[in-house]
């Protein structure tokens, strides 16, 4: 898959979208905050928009070519979509709305046991819960042997329970279908989850195409970095540069791994995720692989998240840290206290 | 008792009604689905009869319609035959001021259907035109049946237009409504009663079936 587009937006402002990426039976998730043009990617493929210029190619066919003038309609491509509100055609039942797309009525059998659907032919839509609604949305888009599948947002309305059983289906298409994916989320954990190759956007670029553990780690720029959930981002001064490592003033000196292209005196802005923040046990003396960048300094709040404890640290650096619940308990953290805590060369990514 | 009056007006309505319908939902779905220059302008062009009074519309028709016509002449030139003073003008009359209600209600009701399901039955490889068959009309059937039983009420009921246009020939134009104006204007108020009663039944009944059909699902 190979997209390459850019657009005036309705609004006549300008829309930006340049994407290229290779994807063979893979999961791709478009990654980024709302207004970011996600949703018109999707459409832009699907053929319900049509860019200015570029190219679209999906399995080899392509869709759209400004160059060579090429512009198949939606009913040429083979996208099978599946719409943020599923879209369900409401005046008709669920097999009748699975087998929508096609002329004779084969495989509806198949697709009623594969997503578990049996016994529900006869109902219409709004006789259905959100989750069973979904899966007919599946199913339909599906059915017609599609060279892609798009989803939109398909975890947002979803509770947590539905969730973990879309992932398991979304994995079960895959691997018996074996048909690409291209899904959208705004919600990091998803994207982290599901994705394959993760593309993030924002503000109509397309900011960073990795790995999740690439995008999540090493983040290209503090937009992305912010999107991928990390907060501590700090700005420095390169003071010196050694084999392996930099050194780094911000409001305190800091060792950083190093990058390629840095000159002393360079601008540079670094930062560390939440869970890679080491909180230091008074009573165990220091082990070296923590013994760099140590700081004091004082729990302003806690937030429980569930298995994790976020604590806001206040210090030289203003920290965000992530600590599983087991290591909070064994600490004794509260609010108030005052601890030390290590930012772990190897876990600070930095970047222009 | 003559019951032509009846047989005209029941015919020319149906005559309108089901070309007001057809044409009418086709403009509505343009309309509500499409963009094109002079959109606007046509919007206002069709409302423009729900607005002037009957008589100014029937004016306008013989402006345009009459022998001496804008386009009238031609037809006349070309075929030795006018519409004016017509059962067929009557036709036209209705046609005119009953278009309005048609595309104003049938409008609204294809717009309040989610366009995504329109995109769906595309990317699902279906036409525009199928799709406007299996997902448009179907989850819009209800708002346009509305806008041709409101039609024909328009049709069945039209008064100015038609006198302007077609006249109130006996045995020719004179349609039920223009029939009960000649009644009372001749003082024959028994002719009048009785015309008045068939006209009020007959409508009755044809509102009371369609509120029947379209109570069905979808």
């Amino acid at each position: 898959m190979d997209i390459e587009k850019t657009f005036l937006h309705a609004k006549k402002s300008q829309f930006v979208l340049k994407a290229c990426f290779l994807s063979n039976n893979e999961l791709a998730v478009l990654f980024g905050p709302s207004g970011a043009g996600k949703t018109l990617t999707l459409h832009a493929i699907a053929g319900l928009v049509k860019p200015d210029k570029g190219r679209i190619a999906v399995n080899g066919n392509t869709y759209f070519d400004s160059q060579r003038n090429i512009n198949l309609s939606p009913q040429k491509r083979r996208v099978g979509y599946v719409f943020q509100n599923y879209a369900l055609f409401p005046h008709l039942t669920v097999e009748e709305n699975i087998t929508f797309g096609l002329k004779k009525r084969e495989s509806l059998k198949e697709m009623l046991s594969f997503f578990e659907m049996e016994g529900l032919e006869k109902r219409y839509p709004n006789q259905l819960s959100g989750g069973q609604q979904q899966r007919v949305a599946l199913a339909r888009a599906l059915i017609i042997n599609p060279d892609i599948m798009l989803l939109d947002e398909p975890f947002s309305a979803l509770d947590h329970a539905m969730r973990m059983r879309l992932r398991l289906d979304l994995k079960k298409i895959q691997s018996k279908y074996g048909i690409p994916m291209l899904l959208i989320t705004h919600d990091p954990i998803e994207a982290y989850t599901m994705a394959d190759t993760l593309i993030v956007y924002s503000y109509g670029r397309v900011e960073q195409i990795g790995t999740p553990k690439e995008v999540f780690n090493k983040p290209k720029n503090r937009g992305v970095a912010r999107l991928a959930g990390i907060n501590n981002i700090f700005k420095g001064i390169v003071l010196d540069i050694g084999e392996e490592e930099v050194l780094i003033q911000s409001q305190e000196k800091i060792i950083a791994p190093k990058i390629s292209g840095l000159k002393i005196g360079d601008e540079i802005t670094w930062c560390i995720r939440p869970e890679q923040v080491m909180v230091l046990r008074e009573d165990k003396p220091l082990g070296k692989a923590v013994s760099e960048n140590l700081f004091s300094g004082k729990i302003i709040e806690i937030i429980p998240k569930g298995m994790s404890y976020l604590l806001f640290f206040e210090g030289v650096f203003n920290l965000e840290i992530e600590i599983p619940a087991h290591a909070f308990e064994r600490l004794n953290l509260e609010k108030g206290k005052t601890i030390r805590v290590s930012l772990k060369k190897s876990a600070i990514h930095a970047f222009d | 008792m003559d019951l032509f009056p009846l047989y005209l007006t029941i015919k020319v309505s149906i005559i309108a009604t089901s070309f007001v319908a057809i044409v009418g939902t086709a403009i509505a779905y343009l309309m509500a689905r499409r963009d094109f220059p002079g959109k606007n302008f046509l919007d206002t062009l069709i409302l423009l009869p729900l607005v002037l009074p009957p008589t100014v519309t029937g004016f306008y028709l013989i402006v345009l319609f009459g022998k001496t016509g804008i386009i009238g002449k031609y037809i006349y030139s070309f075929t030795g035959w006018s519409i004016a003073f017509t059962w067929q003008a009557a036709v036209l009359a209705s046609v005119i001021v009953s278009m309005p209600f048609m595309i104003k209600i049938a409008r609204a009701a294809i717009e309040s259907v989610d366009i995504e399901l329109e995109k769906v039955a595309f990317t699902l490889g279906k036409s525009e035109w199928k799709t406007l068959q299996l997902v448009t009309l179907p989850l819009s059937k209800k708002g346009i049946l509305a806008g041709v039983v409101l039609s024909f009420a328009r049709a069945t009921g039209e008064f100015g237009a038609t006198l302007m246009i077609a006249g109130n020939i006996p045995d020719k134009t004179n349609t039920m409504p223009i029939a009960i104006y000649d009644a009372v204007s001749a003082g024959e108020f028994g002719t009048a009663n009785q015309l008045v009663l068939i006209l009020t039944f007959v409508c009755i009944l044809i509102l009371y079936l369609t509120n029947r059909l379209i109570q069905g699902r979808w």
